[in-house]
């Protein structure tokens, strides 16, 4: 079409985008909330380590020796990372089911699992 | 089969230049302005460039900036950053393209689908450098951050581009 007649917005549009909002609302209301559970930490694919939550302290692993997580609080995050654009710092403490902190430069996934058994990956795609 | 008719050679070398140029200077203007920003989040102010050339040029000159800037990110960010632009850039394209072509959408519906197409793009690559596919748990805060930025681009689009064809186009008589 020409596009001098597109307009800048439509109300049929305002719709398309407003249910967009709300099914990503609904899948987020949907994520179970972790009670006790665990960070997987996982490295080019591969599980490396589970991170109690409900422990503190700090942990380093020799595949990625410049990261330093931190756990305390129910809560995990990255304190410290060698990486470029430190993305992962910036997630800052990730507590919740299906949260997720990546470091796309160390091949790092660090995932909240529940203490429950039906979570996992199936469940948060 | 780039240079559109009525164009020539070198007014379309010119025209090119200065748009990889801007494209490169918004796109660090962007990564400035991401330390503000929530992690992973960008305003997506270079798409606004690859989507005024879809509308200004042509498909293929559009599709050639989305390679020459993964280059540019490619030699100033690293190999990751590179392949995960590429990857986002590609997608958005895509999607921009075809809705530009094939529907009567608005602009601010064109460009929020084409920042979550950006995104999706870019979960996608992680997920195979990362070799898992817990990167789309990141998915729902990205299409957030997408509708957001998709709104501002699609306003940025619609000012600029009756000034963009006045020039890109009308020039080419003088």
């Amino acid at each position: 079409m020409e596009n001098n007649e597109r307009k800048l917005l439509r109300l049929r549009d305002v719709f398309i985008i407003v249910s967009i909002i709300a099914a990503v609302l609904v899948f987020y209301t949907l994520l179970p909330d972790s009670g006790g559970g665990t960070a997987v930490v996982l490295h080019d694919g591969g599980v490396i380590a589970e991170i109690p939550l409900d422990g503190s302290g700090e942990y380093t692993f020799p595949q990625v020796p410049d990261m330093v997580f931190t756990a305390g609080d129910g809560a995990v995050s990255v304190t410290a990372s060698g990486c470029g654009d430190k993305t992962c710092i910036r997630t800052g403490k990730i507590s919740g089911q299906g949260e997720a902190i990546i470091c796309v430069p160390n091949k790092i996934v660090v995932q909240i699992k529940g203490s429950t058994k039906e979570s996992g990956v199936d469940a948060v795609l | 089969m780039m240079i559109p008719k009525k164009m020539s050679a070198a007014r379309y070398a010119a025209l090119m230049g200065l748009i990889f140029a801007l494209a490169g200077a918004l796109n660090t203007l962007e990564n400035l302005l991401s330390v503000f920003l929530p992690a992973g989040m960008r305003v997506g102010l270079s798409n606004i460039v690859i989507m005024a050339a879809i509308l200004c040029i042509n498909l293929p000159s559009a599709a050639a900036l989305v390679l020459l800037k993964a280059m540019l990110v490619l030699f100033t960010r690293g190999v990751t950053a590179g392949v995960m632009s590429l990857c986002g850039s590609m997608a958005a394209f895509l999607v921009t393209a075809l809705l530009f072509r094939r529907t009567r959408c608005s602009y601010i519906l064109i460009s929020v689908l084409g920042a979550i197409a950006h995104s999706a793009g870019q979960l996608c690559a992680a997920a195979v450098i990362l070799g898992t596919a817990y990167t789309f748990a990141y998915a729902p805060v990205l299409i957030f951050a997408s509708v957001g930025t998709g709104i501002f681009t699609g306003i940025v689009l619609k000012a600029v581009f009756p000034i963009l064809q006045k020039s890109v186009l009308d020039a080419k008589k003088q």
